[in-house]
């Protein structure tokens, strides 16, 4: 019997489970990738693989090969040779060619390829004008995105953001992803704050201080008219628009109470939400539009807390750190983004609803007003760099950092347009 | 009888949910800086020679027993003005909005203060600008420790 | 004094008085072997039957010295079988000592083997960039003893194509797993001969 058992256990000793090696970082390195000048009957192409490269290249998610590396420049799959590409490490190949058939319009031809598998990966075509260039390359960017990387790009989205050039002057913009194309919406010499989008992206909510005190106006984007929600003349700040476009979730502040309110913008009714004597701020809707993040110092120290509309009923979502604020959900509305502080360092951390731990994701120190892409793959933040105040941004996976351009003077808050259709 | 009662107190309850949710029917405004800054403008500023500064820690709205001393040197002063303005400030750290909150907060404390100390509530006006209006827009402590404030202007 | 404490008294003396008799005379005290020297026993037998007595005490006698040397010869058996049972038993820990140790090195080679093939793969694996998806996909690999890679197939897919694909582009751009050049044969066909690999998106 003994020596049956002592078989039976070397015997499962000898015949261990299948070996199962788990990997899960992947490279430090950037996938490459090299856009080959587009061919066309003028010498405009170039212009056109030009705009398809920044684009790509914008968030420092692909690391470009540069033009004089390349080895061959094929506008099509008949002169492509995978083999020219795999010598020089490249993972993604993007070519294409430009016709201008008179003078304002431009048809475009472009091919993806991914060189490790040696396949076709998109191949497609768009007509447009050709003074609309810009526009027509960042669709081709977003497709060539999504055919490498599975989700939808960004490159057509917008944001909204506070620039403070010099004291006393305020204005509230609006520009590409990229920088470009700056637009003044509305400028004055009181503060203005908390810029937020609808999700028709027709009209943008934000707080002016022109009046003397804090008030919310709603902006028409394309006619620049503006009215103040009105409420009770009293301190009402942090609009935010639901995602099903129908509600406002607020800040007023009654009697030196800031609470939660939702004002209806169907038929005007403005409904109470929290109670508390301590500070409640900075409603985020979650993606079904049931629900709402927000900012309340009613444990003792500013913390996340979860309402469920319907119910009023409220739970604590932030455990660790001395400062929680400014949550907002990812697309997914599984995860949150917010400001983390710990002993007056502040950063951007990342938090599951469904566990404790908060993952903190810049190494810049002053940061805050984190805004998530609608690909959710992608933060911006406000940060600063002595006296001036710039935008920062990173990859979720935390491989690629970027900021964007300089400004003159002081930027802050932003806020990321929703999809573009 | 107990069964009769409860379904009064079950049909009145409804009632006074009812009322809370339509805010903007029950409740009166309370005394904000509702006026432009001009109407300060045309009016003149009472001069006190006084610090006109009360400080705060960071991320608190209590007042420190210097302070309330302070506070309690205007208490004369606002006998004869017309307005107080209270003006709640915050240094940059934390969140814009919750510092908006913050500063309010912590003008009110001196509010609160000065109506315990005789002053009518109907003269004090109380706004914050957050972190918005700085007086020092370093990133260190003695910065900080400059715009974590509570203006006190009288008119 | 009162009368029925003298009356106590003395009914404690004539019972301790009784009690001493009693011992002395009848000897309660006495160890047992004084008792029964003290008691005489004979016994009137015939001469033969004196002699048959004896000589069966004699046997008697022979008899336990006998078994006396019979029980000692088994206790020294006893102590013999002890002795080679042990040996026995550590002859059989020390075999055990030897496998758990070959066990042990095969392990550690195995192990360090594995963080060489994590290494390599890693460094190759562009990984892409998800949002926030929790995915897997599981490769099984099978190489030949050179290390060259035989085949690799995907047998559960992350549901994500481009995910998949990644895994797919890091494998097809190797054709040998060097790592596991120089490592025993046996170790190599327990372990590496056919293996899983599981590309996760996240630790």
């Amino acid at each position: 019997m003994k020596y049956f058992l002592l078989f039976f256990v070397f015997l499962s000793l000898t015949i261990e489970a299948k070996l199962k090696i788990e990997i899960s970082q992947g490279s430090k390195d950037l996938p490459k990738i090299a856009v080959v000048p587009f061919k066309s009957n003028l010498n405009e192409g170039e212009s056109i693989s030009f705009l398809i490269q920044d684009n790509l290249t914008l968030f420092g998610e692909f690391k470009a090969l540069p033009k004089e590396e390349m080895l061959s420049f094929p506008s099509s799959e008949k002169n492509f040779f995978n083999r020219d590409w795999k010598i020089l490490n490249v993972d993604y190949v993007v070519l294409g060619s430009f016709q201008e058939n008179n003078s304002e319009l431009i048809r475009i031809e472009y091919f993806v390829f991914n060189i490790s598998l040696n396949k076709l990966i998109l191949r497609g075509d768009i007509s447009g004008k050709y003074s609309e260039k810009e526009e027509i390359s960042k669709v081709i960017s977003n497709r060539v995105y999504k055919s490498i990387t599975g989700l939808n790009g960004v490159f057509n989205t917008k944001i909204a953001y506070i620039l403070n050039p010099s004291k006393d002057k305020y204005k509230i913009c609006v520009s590409d992803i990229d920088g470009s194309d700056e637009q003044v919406l509305f400028e004055s010499e009181a503060p203005l704050m908390s810029p937020s989008w609808s999700s028709d992206l027709k009209k943008l909510a934000y707080v002016s201080f022109e009046k003397g005190f804090p008030e919310i106006y709603m902006q028409d984007l394309f006619s620049g008219d503006r009215e103040p929600i009105k409420t009770l003349g009293l301190s009402n700040s942090a609009p935010v628009w639901s995602p099903d476009n129908k509600k406002l979730a607020f800040v007023m502040s009654l009697s030196g109470n800031p609470d939660i309110y939702i004002y209806n913008l169907r038929n005007k009714k403005i409904s109470r939400h929290t109670t508390h004597y301590g500070i409640d701020t900075e409603p985020a809707w979650s993606p079904n539009s049931k629900k709402l993040l927000f900012t309340s110092n009613r444990s003792g120290s500013p913390q996340i807390y979860e309402l469920t509309i319907s119910s009023n009923r409220i739970k604590r979502v932030t455990l660790d750190g001395d400062y929680n604020a400014r949550a907002s959900y990812f697309p997914d509305g599984k995860d949150i983004v917010l400001v983390h502080g710990n002993n007056g360092v502040f950063h951007i951390g990342t938090k599951k609803l469904k566990s404790r731990f908060i993952n903190t994701i810049s190494k810049t120190t002053l940061d805050e007003s984190p805004t998530i892409s609608p690909n959710g793959n992608i933060i911006i933040y406000a940060t600063k760099n002595n006296t001036q105040g710039y935008l920062a941004g990173l990859t979720l996976d935390g491989k690629s950092k970027f900021t964007l351009p300089v400004k003159l003077g002081s930027v802050r808050e932003p806020a990321w347009s929703p999809f573009m259709n | 009888m107990k069964t009769y009662k409860k379904i009064i107190i079950l049909s009145i309850f409804p009632l006074i949910v009812g009322c809370a949710t339509q805010v903007s029917d029950l409740v009166t405004s309370t005394s904000y800086a509702s006026a432009e800054s001009d109407e300060y403008a045309s009016v003149e500023k009472i001069d006190t020679n006084l610090d006109d500064l009360i400080y705060f820690e960071f991320d608190k709205a209590s007042l420190s027993s210097d302070s309330k001393d302070l506070i309690t040197k205007y208490v004369d002063f606002a006998k004869n003005a017309k307005a107080i303005r209270l003006e709640g400030h915050c240094d940059e750290r934390g969140t814009r909005e919750y510092n908006l909150a913050l500063g309010e907060k912590r003008a009110i404390e001196v509010k609160n203060y000065l109506i315990i100390k005789g002053v009518s509530s109907s003269k004090i006006k109380v706004i914050s600008y957050g972190e918005e209006k700085p007086i020092d827009i370093n990133s260190n402590e003695n910065a900080w420790k400059k715009n974590r404030r509570v203006e006190i202007s009288l008119f | 004094m009162t009368n029925s404490f003298v009356g106590f008294l003395n009914s404690i003396f004539v019972h301790l008085f009784l009690f001493a008799i009693l011992a002395i005379d009848f000897s309660i005290f006495v160890p047992q072997k004084d008792r029964i020297n003290t008691i005489p026993i004979e016994f009137v037998t015939f001469p033969i039957e004196k002699e048959n007595n004896l000589k069966k005490i004699e046997n008697i006698k022979n008899e336990s010295i006998e078994k006396n040397i019979q029980k000692k010869e088994l206790i020294e058996d006893l102590k013999v079988d002890k002795k080679k049972q042990l040996n026995f038993d550590s002859k059989r820990k020390l075999e055990d000592q030897i496998a758990e140790t070959k066990l042990l090195k095969e392990r550690r080679e195995v192990q360090i083997t594995i963080a060489l093939i994590q290494d390599r793969i890693n460094s190759i694996w562009k990984k892409p960039s998800l949002g926030n998806k929790n995915i897997q996909s599981e490769f099984v690999i099978n190489l030949a003893p050179s290390g060259e890679i035989l085949s690799f197939d995907l047998i559960s897919s992350s549901g994500d194509k481009v995910f998949d694909e990644s895994a797919l582009a890091a494998l097809s751009s190797i054709s040998f797993i060097t790592e596991v050049i120089g490592l025993d044969r046996k170790y190599f066909e327990r372990n590496f001969r056919s293996f899983n690999l599981v590309f996760k998106s996240k630790n």
